[in-house]
């Protein structure tokens, strides 16, 4: 068997050309926006985020609606909330998400649990991935999904990176803080419903915090760390689904270890380059 | 008397007024007035240092000027513009522990941050920008630290970064809130000669400082300020034993002798 044949025999499958697709476009997404979550200091936003949109998604599951549009109106709201309880201060941001975020997350399986039925055959669909049930519908939403949060940080890249490198900065300029504030907050939760598919809500945060963590060690400068962890999350959602495949391990975790060993490995080259540049 | 009155009158429409402060008064919401009824102006080109104790509202000052905290009563005019009205009126370099050095951006990237309103919404820099971010880089001294990732760089240097910052705004009034805390006396000496270079260019700057002696010597003007002005003027007429007292209570000493005074006091200007 060849690497080539390694390599393309899984895409002979039709699902499985999908689930690439998807992990694709999912990397790209979650990695670009993932660098505003890590340098922002946000990961247990994203976190709670994650977890909140699960009322949606049941609640779109059992009425038959589209666990996209359940999620995101859950995702949204939460963020919402959380944005109004927080500013000004008057709620620190990690008690407002621990009591928020955690209740929707408890209220999403207090109704998945009045269902049976869906109980013990859905609720690991929704809370670990289910990248191999793809259809082209849900490529079509990953793919509009994209296409926002990409184009919109395309668009206010300025604007992102100046309040969230130096508030004072944005304020003294008379930016729209809040307003970005909230946009950043949404643009989490269309990223979280857009990658729900591939690794579920509990192993969310990874797609969002990895990628990004690890084009940081890497680079110096924003822009090219959003580049870099673009490139990382698309390299390690292929990477990921293969390995599955061939090992015949679930699709969520295996993208997720394979994030984290790159991680490890650059982690540790740049501790070692470090060590030998302080040497020289 | 009545002659130098009416010189300084003269002087006074001739130049052009840069900053003009009406009774005001502000503070953080919940903990009190930490200013109130300030009043004073300050005309082209000046330069002035304000001092005061810990606490005596020269942060609070600061931050109403540039628009970081609502001003509860006043009003604030820069160049006649109200200061809510505009938002490149002033530039401010804030204090640096305020800011995360391991944010992922080089001097350059930060300096082009404060063109943020001039570039515009929804767009990327362009040429004129990057050309004014390298005028103002020279204008420093930063040009060769330009792709420094901005932890890499020396106290002087750090702060130098948010002047070229607040320049590349384009405004002509600059607010340092106590840009010399925690740096040794060579990055002084940089970020002082910085500031000189910019007199040439008639920028108005307004400066806090526990530095007295710095404050007496490098510029025009002294604001001794606790919760009000205390006092205005030059150094001469700043530095008087029963003004200090006033502004810093027993936790100064002041004496004169032999026509000169000489003024005690530990490095915060206060225990």
């Amino acid at each position: 068997m060849t690497i080539y044949n390694l390599l393309q025999e899984p895409l002979t499958h039709a699902f499985m050309q999908r689930a690439m697709l998807a992990a694709i476009m999912v990397g790209a997404i979650s990695g670009a926006l993932g660098c505003f979550v890590v340098i922002r200091g946000m990961s247990f936003l994203g976190d709670g985020l994650s977890h909140a949109i699960l009322p949606g998604v049941v609640v779109a599951y059992i009425t038959g609606g589209t666990l996209f549009i359940g999620g995101l109106a859950a995702g949204i709201g939460t963020a919402l909330v959380i944005g109004w309880l927080t500013r000004d201060n008057r709620l620190k941001e990690d008690t407002a998400i621990g009591i928020v975020f955690v209740s929707m997350f408890a209220l999403g399986i207090a109704l998945i649990s009045a269902n049976p039925q869906a109980y013990s055959r859905d609720l690991v669909h929704i809370l670990f991935g289910d990248i191999l049930g793809i259809k082209s519908s849900d490529l079509q939403i990953m793919f509009l999904c994209g296409v926002v949060v990409c184009g919109t940080i395309i668009l206010l890249y300025k604007e992102l990176a100046v309040i969230s490198f130096d508030l004072g900065l944005a304020r003294t300029l008379k930016l729209p803080t809040e307003g970005l504030r909230l946009l950043l907050l949404v643009l989490i939760a269309v990223t979280i419903v857009a990658s729900l598919q591939i690794v579920g809500v509990t192993l969310m945060l990874s797609m969002l915090i990895t990628p990004a963590a690890t084009a940081r060690i890497m680079t110096i400068r924003l822009h090219h760390m959003i580049f870099t962890s673009v490139i990382m999350g698309v390299l390690c959602g292929m990477a990921g689904i293969y390995i599955s495949y061939h090992l015949d391990i679930a699709t969520g975790p295996s993208i997720v270890l394979t994030m984290t060993a790159v991680f490890t490995l650059v982690f540790s080259a740049s501790r070692i380059r470090g060590r030998l540049l302080r040497r020289v | 008397m009545a002659l130098a009155v009416e010189y300084e009158s003269v002087q006074h429409s001739a130049e052009a007024l840069a900053l003009s402060v009406v009774d005001l008064s502000a503070g953080y919401a919940g903990q009190g007035k930490a200013i109130e009824g300030v009043n004073f102006e300050v005309l082209s080109g000046e330069r002035v240092a304000v001092i005061g104790p810990n606490g005596a509202g020269k942060s609070t000052l600061f931050k109403a000027i540039v628009g970081l905290i609502p001003f509860s009563s006043g009003s604030i005019s820069i160049h006649g513009k109200d200061c809510r009205s505009s938002h490149n009126l002033v530039g401010y370099v804030p204090q640096q522990e305020e800011i995360d050095w391991s944010f992922p951006a080089n001097v350059y990237d930060v300096v082009m941050m404060g063109r943020t309103r001039q570039i515009g919404w929804l767009r990327w820099p362009r040429r004129l920008d990057h050309e004014i971010v390298h005028s103002v880089l020279e204008q420093v001294g930063l040009a060769n630290f330009a792709n420094r990732q901005i932890g890499q760089l020396s106290g002087g240097q750090k702060r130098r970064v948010f002047i070229a910052r607040a320049l590349a705004q384009e405004t002509d009034v600059l607010l340092l809130d106590e840009p010399f805390s925690g740096v040794d006396v060579a990055a002084e000496h940089e970020i002082m000669e910085t500031l000189d270079q910019l007199k040439q260019a008639k920028i108005t700057i307004l400066l806090a400082t526990h530095d007295l002696n710095m404050a007496a010597t490098r510029f025009d003007k002294l604001m001794l300020l606790r919760q009000h002005v205390v006092a205005y003027g030059l150094p001469s007429e700043v530095f008087l034993p029963e003004v200090l007292q006033e502004a810093y209570g027993g936790r100064i000493g002041v004496f004169q002798q032999a026509g000169q005074t000489i003024i005690i006091s530990d490095e915060h200007g206060c225990p």
